[in-house]
């Protein structure tokens, strides 16, 4: 059993599954309390689109760490991992984006949902619903170019 | 966030939506301003509120919009018996009512309320046929021993006190039981002045102690029983001596000028209880501060209407309505 590979494809898994299940469900959360809204008002619905999608851009996040991983194992490319301390180091590369991107879904969706509450009521301020939202999303990009440059960096290391 | 807080995510928006046909400020301005009992109504209507055949039973008026809010609630919420406890004393009220009705030869929901969680049909079914065995339990013992007693005893006080002893345990069992802060305390909050107000009218009308006994709750935490009891039989100024050192301080004062004031303060405490987490995203608070906001604006249009119909001056309206939910 090659244990190297066993943990960095679970890194690669890991990334995109906690990724999406936080979108998946902030995602799900704003859209939930957008239908009351687009039920009273549908010319709502064009601002509330943008709430909706923001905390789904993690899932995206995650599937680019987990492809870039598979490129860089022998997967998809790349030099297959041999070693257990070159998998754990893969893994731990994948670690920022996995929990980064969940965490930040989730906290993402929060900040939306309140932006769901003040488009209801006060339409023309829908661009500061959507630049609060927005700034949860700094620290997702943060956790993705953190696991970003660690992935295309481990192979090179000498270990 | 878990699973629990972020199933609400639909019904809180719901909520936050349906608050904004809640009555604001300059609504109230509008009503309080208008010339008669129609145009007040005709104000109403205007806002969505649903008007009964004749919109002259203005209890009819109210009854109809608090159902229909606590209707969207049942439809809405997730979990729509965490939020029981906040009517459950029209059950009792409806079960009190039924029974003295029943004895009195008039039709025995004549004085029901609503919105309730026990069918209106099946307690008055129970009440008519003296089977109370079909109500769920507590309701099936405590119909049955009021009625012995009211049968035996004559006394409607007596009846009144066993109910509501028992309706205010049961409201903290089931506030405690949802674990929700917020409900939490606006029940205590109710149980505690409700306490208060029945040591108070006791001890002026010289009842005994046996009668507090009886009539208060033990359940709340920031009001003693044991130390209301213990000045029953003592002075009145001992009484507000002791209720000045507790959290209700600020409306106790009010109790023996003006009862009807204190009443308004411990609407407007447990209004304000409810803002901080008005704008939550998620969780039950803004749905216990929804119907709670209602309950408050129905309490201000109750008023309202009165006061139209009895031609009374603003300056005698204008201090007792309630703080908005906004």
């Amino acid at each position: 059993m090659n244990w190297g590979m066993l943990l960095a494809l679970l890194g690669a898994g890991l990334a995109v599954t906690t990724n999406c299940i936080g979108s998946s469900k902030g995602v799900g959360m704003v859209a939930e309390a957008s239908s009351p809204v687009i039920a009273e008002d549908s010319s709502k619905f064009s601002k509330l689109l943008i709430l909706m999608l923001l905390p789904g851009s993690q899932g995206l996040y995650g599937l680019v760490i987990a492809i870039l991983t598979l490129t860089q194992i022998g997967i998809l490319g790349g030099n297959a991992v041999t070693t257990l301390s070159s998998g754990i180091l893969y893994f731990i590369a994948c670690l920022p984006m996995a929990i980064g991107g969940l965490v930040s879904a989730l906290f993402q969706a929060r900040v939306a949902l309140t932006g769901v509450n003040l488009i209801s009521k006060r339409p023309q301020d829908s661009g500061k619903a959507v630049t609060a939202a927005s700034l949860v999303e700094l620290y997702a990009l943060l956790s993705l170019v953190t696991s970003l440059l660690m992935v295309m960096n481990v192979g090179s290391l000498k270990l | 966030m878990g699973q629990s807080i972020t199933k609400y995510a639909y019904s809180v928006s719901g909520a936050h939506v349906y608050e904004k046909s809640f009555l604001k400020k300059t609504d109230l301005d509008k009503l309080l301003t208008s010339p008669s009992y129609e145009a007040v109504t005709a104000v109403l209507a205007d806002k969505g509120w649903t008007m009964p055949e004749d919109t002259r039973d203005s209890g009819k008026i109210l009854e109809l919009e608090m159902c229909r809010a606590w209707e969207w609630i049942h439809s809405a919420a997730p979990d729509p018996a965490l939020f029981d406890c906040l009517i459950l004393r029209n059950d009792y009220h409806n079960l009190k009512a039924g029974i003295k009705c029943l004895l009195s030869d008039f039709d025995v929901d004549l004085h029901f309320v609503s919105p309730t969680t026990l069918s209106r049909d099946l307690l008055k079914e129970a009440i008519e046929k003296h089977e109370f065995s079909s109500l769920p339990a507590p309701f099936a013992e405590l119909g049955e021993s009021v009625y012995d007693t009211l049968v035996r005893t004559q006394d409607g006080q007596l009846a009144d006190v066993m109910i509501d002893r028992v309706c205010l345990d049961e409201i903290y069992d089931r506030a405690a039981k949802t674990r929700i802060p917020l409900l939490m305390k606006e029940m205590e909050i109710y149980i505690a002045t409700t306490n208060i107000k029945t040591a108070f009218r006791a001890m002026k009308t010289g009842k005994d102690r046996d009668f507090l006994d009886r009539a208060l709750t033990d359940k709340c935490r920031t009001i003693s029983k044991e130390k209301i009891l213990s000045l029953a039989e003592g002075k009145i100024e001992d009484l507000l001596s002791y209720f000045a050192t507790t959290p209700y301080s600020a409306g106790t004062k009010y109790l023996s000028s003006s009862p009807s004031e204190f009443e308004k303060w411990v609407d407007d405490e447990m209004v304000s209880l409810l803002l901080p987490t008005r704008h939550s995203p998620l969780g039950p608070e803004p749905l216990i501060g929804f119907y709670l906001g209602k309950e408050a604006e129905i309490k201000n249009v109750r008023i309202i209407l009165a006061a139209k119909q009895n031609n009374l001056p603003l300056e005698m309206v204008v201090p007792r309505l309630r703080r908005l939910y906004e």
